[in-house]
């Protein structure tokens, strides 16, 4: 049975992991030098060009507003992009597309269902392609199994939900919470308390659906509901929190990892850990067995003795007053709205837009939008509005500079190629979360990103791990990952479930026909337009005509032979032969733009 | 985390005694003679294929000249047809001379090293550069489409699984290394593209040389340099390739400079001294072929763009045939040019050609079938070529094309059979039909690898048989060096493949996972090569 992480176990587990990633060439080649920021463009005589520091900050942005600027909006409020979505938000312009990504709908998903039963009986009789997301066992014995195969489907079905993600901030926003306040579901599931082992895909799921719920609502709300959210009472486990043992491992990282940090500014003490947990003590999930479960306060357990806090937090006492005592613990942490609101707008900058922030842009971007937080309120969406809205975000020192996460570039890929991750039979539940499931253990797992584990509480390492951050998704194995995936869907393969086959092969013709049709007969244009769709940055003039030559033209010269063979398939769309000739020709063109390494940025 | 995964750990096998299905015979009993002619005919599949690819079309007319039929290509193609005397003449061959640009082709023909094959196209030709050369890539028919490529298919079939089960302990290198960023056509296999790709010839060095690329002085250009450094470094193969072609190669051949072709052929030479086993290389010719207008100059028709691209082909053939036989591969090297179809037999108004069918295929090398004698009165009794010099109208006519002698895919199969060790069906399963194969390789090459005497090669193996699997080797002579050896079971299938550096003169052998049987080994040093027989007990 895998160990639930007390403090020093999680210290070994991070110390561990770092003493094992010890990859030669990642030590060779990760960023050494910060707080640099700078901005060259490819063409050094370019306007845009600069050397100096970064001085953008809050102020609206004013600049173009073209496919350049939509294309970074998306790919970092989304994953990935559809080209459909673009010129809507080039219609609509800037203000309104960001309005647009921050209005998310109240609507709710179709829940998860029970896609397993022809392979495993769900032991709750749920019925296949039924919701079992409002049914508990009250067993531990019975239920274990399906506990497991429920866990599945919550994850596929997240999968599901981030690769048919409507047009609005709700997804990237949900992983932005879940990261940076984690639960593992197996280690939830493995928990050694009664019921976890057939109860937890519940309290799991329920776990998610709080931050995609209110991910852009009020950051202090959030942070009280995860505080007494059952999946988190036995991650962190402050289910076990006595009056007389206090277990402090929830009590510390509410503190050091969702609210205040460990920035210099926070300096909350050992002590403040220990009455902490006091505070804690006494919450309760009693009735894992039941839906809904809920989180309830029992006196008995708790520790009735007046907290005393220490200076950082002038000396505040907290006197008993049973669970009350939560909500005025909160407000105390919220009182250093300083400390809490520039983690917390750290914490969003390293995901949205990159992972140095040096001088300037702690005093131009995070000390101005942290003040926004406070006088906002601790409201998420004006924080967001406010950033996305920036002359700092589309300063073009944060075009390309941002490593794709794997959730960017598989999901990504996958909406921006328009790939089927959904089946042709909605009803066939078992091949649609096969589908999805399969997505993740090929190439997500495989580059070390999967929704619902977390490789400790503190998150992903690249938003949080010093000093290379974003650079911790690569080494000498997930590169090659990276670049294996990209193969694979321009290559196809078949998923094959239930008798339901489902060909993930990246359509090229249909692809490049989103284009204007003049830009496609052209070879100059065609591949001007799949780089500014696909790189966020431009290439050299030389590269993309070695691109068309080698690509388009297949090693001629003359551009008319593309252009005639592009029309003989135009003029005869049925035409084995023709449409053969320019499939093969995109096909190599499109793989190989997206085999170079600009595509593995954003 | 994952994290502690990222070194890939390739497990060794320790006695791989399957090659191919064939299990190990490992009987002293049997037949030594049949034995070793097996086994010398799987070792001789180490062989090499060097693809040079001249994109557009060429004029094989303005390449190859028929100069027996003079007359009939002043009456079709005055307007660009040098004097007869420019045209350099070929030992043995009347028929047939070569364009003045080829004075190296001409030595290397002349000396039994080039083999020209006549008349090579298909039922139906195609005369778009598209098309065709999808139809060249893949071997297909005429009026058929097909998604992968012939040596993709191939090679697929002789490594199968690729790329999980790569790399093994049979085959540690690339399937084929495409010298160029966008990997061919020719190499799609059925799931996937086989061939591992190097950008450009710098890019190559770069690569192995481990420098970046320009990027640029920006947070953009220091993640792009990581991504790719990364990306790069961790290449599988990317080890192999490097301790390959830093391997000291002092042949003293200059290559022609200004000249991209000879850029990548001198990449290939130096891999394939390095020991890389990769089968296929695959170059580009740089230039287009496609010599519509001005294809000669027109105060000298020996001159032009034709002469140019002739020129650039030659130098740089001759330079790397010259390092191979310096290297000693001379028999383990062949190249081959081909060109996705002619030119017409009648030049156009602009002194150029339009597109036209067939043209001659050109293998160079040192197993070629071009000895006088072993060709003499066979159907094809002209000493380095294969068919006859084309037959033209007298007057040809706008549509008239060159008559194809042979199917390209007589071409395939017969490389893959005769050279890339694939067996009839095999061939036959991967261009879709029995095609007939053309005696362009060397048949006797085989016989001329000898086991020699214990007693005057130089090389002591001991105690043989062997009953721990432990082998003393000394040398006659101090070694000093590098030395590789490569132990085959007795169907010549690979079993370990290693290079040692030998102190003095001697050093001990460790092969106790051997099971018990005869083995054959070979010690490479100092470009010399010499075979042993041991057996384990």
């Amino acid at each position: 049975m895998e160990k639930k992480y007390s403090r020093r176990n999680l210290f070994k587990k991070v110390f561990l992991r770092r003493e094992e990633s010890q990859d030669p060439l990642f030590e060779k080649y990760k960023r050494k030098n910060y707080g640099l920021r700078r901005y060259q463009s490819i063409d050094a005589n370019a306007e845009t060009n600069r050397i100096g520091n970064i001085t953008s900050g809050l102020t609206p942005y004013a600049g173009a507003w073209n496919t350049a600027s939509v294309l970074h909006l998306l790919r970092r409020t989304q994953f990935g992009f559809k080209f459909s979505d673009v010129g809507p938000f080039l219609q609509a312009g800037f203000n309104s597309s960001v309005n647009s990504l921050l209005t998310v709908p109240n609507t709710q998903p179709n829940p998860p269902v029970n896609y397993y039963q022809n392979i495993f009986a769900d032991e709750g009789n749920i019925p296949y392609g039924s919701n079992w997301t409002q049914h508990a066992f009250n067993s531990t014995s019975i239920g274990n199994t399906t506990n497991i195969y429920r866990i599945n489907s919550v994850a596929s079905w997240n999968l599901g939900l981030a690769l048919n993600q409507q047009l609005n901030i709700r997804e990237k926003m949900t992983w932005f919470w879940y990261h940076f306040i984690p639960v593992d579901f197996n280690t939830v599931r493995l928990s050694q308390n009664t019921y976890c082992n057939t109860n937890s895909a519940r309290i799991s799921h329920e776990y998610v659906q709080n931050f995609r719920n209110n991910g852009l609502g009020n950051f202090k709300t959030l942070i009280r509901n995860v505080a007494t959210q059952p999946a988190m009472m036995y991650y962190l486990n402050n289910q076990a929190n006595t009056s007389n043992a206090p277990d402090e491992n929830f009590a510390r990282e509410i503190m050091e990892l969702f609210t205040l940090g460990k920035d210099p500014l926070s300096q909350f003490t050992e002590a403040d850990v220990v009455a902490a947990a006091k505070i804690l003590s006494g919450w309760r999930v009693q009735n894992l067995n039941a839906h809904p479960t809920t989180t309830s306060f029992v006196s008995t357990q708790h520790n009735t003795s007046t907290k005393q806090f220490s200076a950082f937090f002038n000396n505040t006492t907290i006197t008993n007053n049973g669970s009350a005592e939560l909500d005025a613990f909160i407000d105390m942490i919220f009182s250093k709205s300083q400390v809490v609101s520039e983690y917390i707008c750290r914490r969003l900058y390293r995901y949205f837009v990159y992972y140095d922030i040096d001088a300037n842009i702690e005093a131009n971007v995070i000390v101005p939008l942290a003040q926004h937080f406070v006088a906002n309120n601790w409201e998420i969406a004006p924080v967001l509005d406010k950033l996305f809205k920036s002359q700092h975000f589309y300063d073009m020192a944060n075009y390309g500079v941002y490593i794709k996460s794997p959730f960017d570039l598989v999901i990504g890929s996958l909406r921006t190629f328009n790939l089927n991750y959904n089946v042709t039979d909605q009803t066939n539940y078992y091949a649609q979360y096969s589908v999805w499931s399969a997505i993740s253990s090929r190439y997500l797992l495989t580059m070390d990103q999967t929704m619902g584990a977390i490789p400790n509480v503190a998150g992903w390492p690249a938003y949080y791990q010093n000093p290379n951050f974003h650079e911790y998704w690569i080494n000498s194995n997930t590169v090659q990952k990276r670049a294996a995936f990209i193969d694979a869907i321009f290559n196809g393969f078949n998923l094959t479930y239930n008798g339901l086959t489902t060909r993930i092969e990246v359509n090229v013709i249909a692809w490049v026909s989103q284009f204007a049709p003049t830009l496609i007969s052209d070879p100059d244009l065609l591949v001007n337009e799949c780089v500014k769709y696909l790189l966020p940055i431009d290439l050299s003039s030389s590269v993309k005509n070695n691109l068309k030559v080698q690509n388009l033209l297949s090693n001629q010269i003359e551009n008319h032979y593309w252009s005639g063979a592009w029309n003989n398939y135009i003029n005869n769309p049925t035409n084995a032969g023709f449409t053969n000739i320019v499939k093969t020709r995109l096909k190599s063109l499109l793989l190989a733009i997206t085999q170079l390494s600009e595509y593995q940025l954003m | 985390m994952k994290r502690r995964n990222f070194i890939k750990t390739t497990a060794l096998a320790t006695t791989p005694l399957l090659f191919n299905g064939i299990p190990v015979m490992a009987s002293s009993e049997v037949d030594s003679v049949t034995l070793e002619k097996m086994a010398l005919s799987a070792i001789n599949c180490g062989k090499i294929l060097v693809i040079i690819q001249q994109n557009g079309g060429n004029d094989g007319l303005n390449t190859v000249f028929p100069l027996d039929k003079w007359s009939n290509l002043v009456n079709a193609r005055a307007n660009i047809l040098m004097p007869e005397s420019s045209v350099l003449t070929l030992n043995n061959n009347a028929t047939t001379g070569l364009h003045p640009a080829m004075t190296e082709m001409k030595n290397l023909y002349n000396n039994g090293k080039m083999m020209i094959v006549q008349g090579v196209s298909y039922p139906n030709p195609n005369y778009s550069h598209f098309r065709a050369t999808d139809i060249w890539f893949t071997a297909s028919g005429s009026n058929q489409n097909l998604n992968s490529g012939w040596l993709g298919r191939a090679l697929d079939i002789k490594y199968p699984n690729y790329p999980m089960d790569y790399p093994s302990p049979e085959m540690p290198h690339p399937l084929a290394i495409q010298i160029g960023s966008t990997l061919p056509f020719s190499l799609q296999g059925p799931n996937m593209n086989m061939g591992y790709s190097a950008p450009d010839p710098n890019a190559l060095l770069n690569v192995i040389n481990g420098i970046t690329d320009p990027s640029p002085n920006s947070d953009y250009g220091h993640e792009l340099t990581f991504l790719r450094l990364m990306k790069d470094q961790s290449n599988v193969y990317r080890n192999v390739i490097q301790t390959a072609y830093n391997f000291a190669l002092n042949s003293g051949v200059t290559y022609p400079t200004s000249n991209k072709l000879a850029d990548q052929l001198k990449i290939v030479a130096k891999l394939i001294n390095g020991g890389l086993q990769t089968p296929v290389y695959i170059v580009n010719h740089p230039n287009t072929h496609d010599t519509h207008e001005n294809q000669v100059d027109n105060n000298d028709k020996t001159q032009g763009s034709q002469a140019i691209n002739l020129t650039l082909l030659s130098q740089a053939i001759g330079a790397f045939q010259q390092e191979i036989t310096y290297m000693g591969k001379d028999n383990d090297v062949t190249g081959m040019t081909f060109s996705e179809f002619g030119r017409r037999i009648k030049s156009n108004a602009s002194k150029g050609t339009d597109h036209g069918s067939a043209a001659p295929v050109i293998f160079f090398g040192g197993a070629l079938n071009t000895s006088p004698n072993e060709v003499a009165n066979t159907t094809h009794p002209i000493p380095g070529m294969i068919g006859t010099s084309p037959v033209l109208p007298t007057n040809a006519a706008v549509n008239d094309q060159i008559p194809m002698q042979f199917d390209y895919r007589q071409i395939y199969t017969t490389v893959m059979q005769d050279w890339l060790c694939m067996s009839e069906s095999e061939a036959a399963e991967v261009l879709g039909g029995n095609y007939v194969k053309l005696p362009i390789f060397d048949a006797t090459l085989s016989d001329s690898i000898n086991f020699e005497d214990e007693n005057n090669q130089g090389v002591l193996l001991y105690p043989n048989p062997s009953t721990d699997g432990i082998l003393k080797v000394l040398f006659s002579d101090t070694v000093n060096t590098n030395v590789q050896f490569t132990v085959f079971s007795i169907n010549g299938s690979l079993i370990y493949n290693t290079v040692e550096f030998i102190l003095e003169n001697n050093s001990t052998l460790y092969y106790q996972n051997l099971s018990s049987g005869m083995y054959l080994l070979s010690i490479e040093w100092n470009r010399k090569k010499v075979y042993k027989k041991f057996i384990i007990e």
